[in-house]
């Protein structure tokens, strides 16, 4: 048996019975070597043939086989080769584990006979897609670039648009198995050391064979849920978002082959915000803001509200009066209303699975055959519809989806809650959904910052969409080292 | 850490903005007849009997006087619970705020039922928004006071 400490040894032949032992070759058909035979010693160059660009690969072998037509002295053949091989980065590595997670990852690994290291070039690329603009986070003007599965490109994104020479991007590999890429991301004379160093201790912790979820099964390690709904980081996959919360003093998490990035720390409130608000004048987007943040209140209010409105009357003030159904129904009104919250979100689950051509066609199927048969067979009552569907609108307003299904989750407690106890049901209802966010603690951040605990400045910075040129300074809840945006203004204080 | 005199300061705002927030939240209860009474009727009410007083103008003058009187729960906080943390003493404080208002003053004056005969409703409503007021300012104020940042003890509890 081999420990992973074993060094790589001079002797070629030895090396090729060890890399084939361990990796298969020849039974595997994508991991291979071609041999090069330079000044009468043998040279290896192992490759994995759908991560390794060919042309590259290519190039370099053609210098090294020109060594045979130029040069002549055998004893510097190292030397020699290592100038030879035309690439910005390359690497030498001691240890046979090192080497073959390189090999994985898509490098070149060169074996020359007599040496005891390995050289590692970089020659990799990864298959996959242009950066496009994601579906969840669409803006009507702006950008239209999105994060890829390639870490390498996102750093390229990121870097664009933050060029200062502070940003950092420290690289983790995460899982036994897996070896995923995973990068810690700040800007560092803004960020909070203290934040940056936990984020990174417990990443290192973290025991796995992999993760092949990528950064949702890493956010279970860093953050732990226990049974809370509510989502406890917040993700983007917008480099504009990404490198303006760099700028406000949050940590990024990067992980290779997702697309979605990490923002640490997070609020209830930054999982309401939008981009698109940023896209247009101040006016626009408070009021942008504003019709959103009532969307959401009636994601969560509005049905046990209308229930409790329904099953006693006696509660709504005169001028108010239409609102009930006008008939009784066949079915109790708080199983109505549960009923068509389940047939939403089947609906809602149905149209993930379902390839787009046929879609459409559901579409039209589900709101119009369904929602008038089933008033027509006595199952629903049309004001039902009316509210489920304002209410489902509501939570697809939420920009972050991980928070408009907790939310989801916490109305039909709500109705449950109004149905069974009425008034107080909802009440106290309501008073334990902003206790439990209060409780809520994400990364040494309070949940429910700005308000509880309240933040007179913060919450002004929430409530209105100020302008840019009037943002001085950072959001306190990140504790950044250096508070002020625009430096000129360090000195006018 | 700041200097004593700016949280003092903070600490009292907070109890204005509380009694801000929580007094309208209030009062739009009030007019879905959730609870009988309002914050006018423990300032307006028992001493001015036109009918302004129980509409909306009442509403509004009211709660400018309790805006006023909130700087009050917000010094005494500070003064006496800063040092603990967590939302709980908050919720406590808020309790402790109600008993007072509801059963000590209201037993002063005279158009305030007594405990046994406030309808379930507007106990539940009253009691919910004085511990969510309770919380607000008990929790702000802990958080200033150390620094905004949270003692382990606290961030541990989800990790």
């Amino acid at each position: 048996m081999s420990s992973s400490k074993d060094v790589i040894q001079s002797s070629i032949k030895k090396n090729r019975e060890y890399m084939k032992d361990k990796l298969g070759i020849g039974i595997s058909f994508d991991v291979d070597y071609r041999t090069i035979n330079v000044l009468k010693k043998d040279v290896d160059f192992y490759f994995v043939n759908g991560l390794a660009d060919t042309e590259f690969v290519i190039e370099i072998l053609k210098k090294v086989v020109e060594i045979n037509d130029f040069e002549q002295n055998q004893r510097k053949l190292v030397e020699i080769v290592q100038n030879r091989l035309v690439n910005h980065q390359v690497e030498e590595k001691a240890t046979y584990e090192e080497a073959i997670t390189q090999l994985l990852s898509g490098l070149l690994v060169v074996f020359i006979d007599g040496y005891d290291q390995a050289f590692i070039v970089d020659v990799r690329h990864y298959p996959g897609r242009g950066p496009e603009e994601p579906d969840t986070e669409r803006v009507v003007r702006g950008a239209r670039d999105g994060f890829t599965e390639n870490i390498i490109e996102n750093t390229g994104l990121t870097r664009r648009r933050v060029r200062d020479e502070n940003l950092r991007f420290e690289l983790i590999q995460v899982g036994e198995r897996s070896k995923t890429d995973v990068s810690v991301v700040y800007i560092d004379d803004i960020a909070d050391p203290s934040l940056v160093q936990t984020i990174k201790d417990k990443i290192e912790k973290v025991d796995i064979d992999g993760i092949a979820m990528a950064d949702k099964s890493l956010e279970e390690f860093l953050v732990r849920q226990a049974s809370s709904p509510f989502p406890l980081v917040r993700y983007t996959e917008r480099p504009d978002v990404a490198a303006a919360h760099l700028f406000e003093g949050h940590v990024l998490i990067m992980v290779d082959t997702s697309p979605s990035v990490m923002i640490t720390p997070t609020t209830f409130f930054h999982h309401i915000q939008h981009a698109e608000e940023y896209r247009q004048v101040p006016i626009v987007g408070t009021f942008v803001r504003w019709v959103r943040f009532l969307g959401i209140l009636s994601s969560i209010l509005l049905l046990p509200l209308w229930l409790l409105f329904v099953l006693q009357p006696e509660y709504l003030p005169p001028e108010l009066s239409f609102i009930g159904p006008q008939e009784e129904g066949n079915v109790p009104i708080a199983i109505q209303i549960v009923l068509a919250d389940l047939g939403i979100e089947f609906l809602r689950i149905a149209a993930i699975h379902t390839p787009t051509a046929v879609s459409t066609a559901m579409g039209l199927i589900a709101a119009v055959l369904i929602g008038e048969i089933a008033i027509e067979v006595g199952l629903f009552s049309p004001e039902i519809i009316l509210y489920v569907a304002i209410s489902a609108i509501g939570s697809y307003a939420t920009p972050s989806y991980e928070l408009s299904v907790a939310n989801k989750i916490c109305r039909i407690f709500l109705v449950i809650g109004t149905a069974l106890f009425g008034l107080p049901g909802l009440v106290i209802g309501m008073t334990m959904y902003i206790l439990w966010m209060v409780n809520t603690v994400s990364l040494n951040t309070p949940y429910f910052w700005p308000f509880i605990p309240f933040n007179p400045q913060a919450m002004k910075h929430i409530l209105l969409r100020i302008s840019v040129p009037l943002q001085r300074t950072r959001p306190s809840i990140v504790h950044p080292q250096n508070n002020h945006r625009q430096p000129d203004q360090k000195t006018k204080k | 850490m700041e200097n004593h005199s700016s949280i003092i300061m903070k600490s009292i705002i907070t109890g204005m903005f509380g009694a801000f927030i929580f007094g309208s939240i209030f009062s739009f209860t009030y007019f879905l007849t959730f609870t009988d009474l309002s914050h006018a009727s423990f300032t307006l009410r028992p001493f001015i009997q036109d009918s302004w007083v129980d509409q909306f103008w009442g509403e509004i003058v009211s709660l400018i006087i309790i805006i006023l009187l909130g700087a009050i729960p917000g010094y005494l906080y500070y003064a006496t619970l800063k040092k603990l943390t967590g939302w709980l003493p908050g919720f406590v404080y808020g309790l402790v705020i109600w008993g007072i208002v509801y059963i000590g003053i209201g037993l002063l004056l005279p158009n305030i039922p007594p405990l046994n005969e406030l309808g379930s409703d507007t106990i539940v409503t009253s009691v919910c928004l004085a511990v969510l007021y309770g919380v607000f300012v008990g929790y702000t104020i802990s958080y200033d006071y150390h620094g905004e940042r949270l003692d382990r003890k606290m961030s541990q509890n989800n990790e």
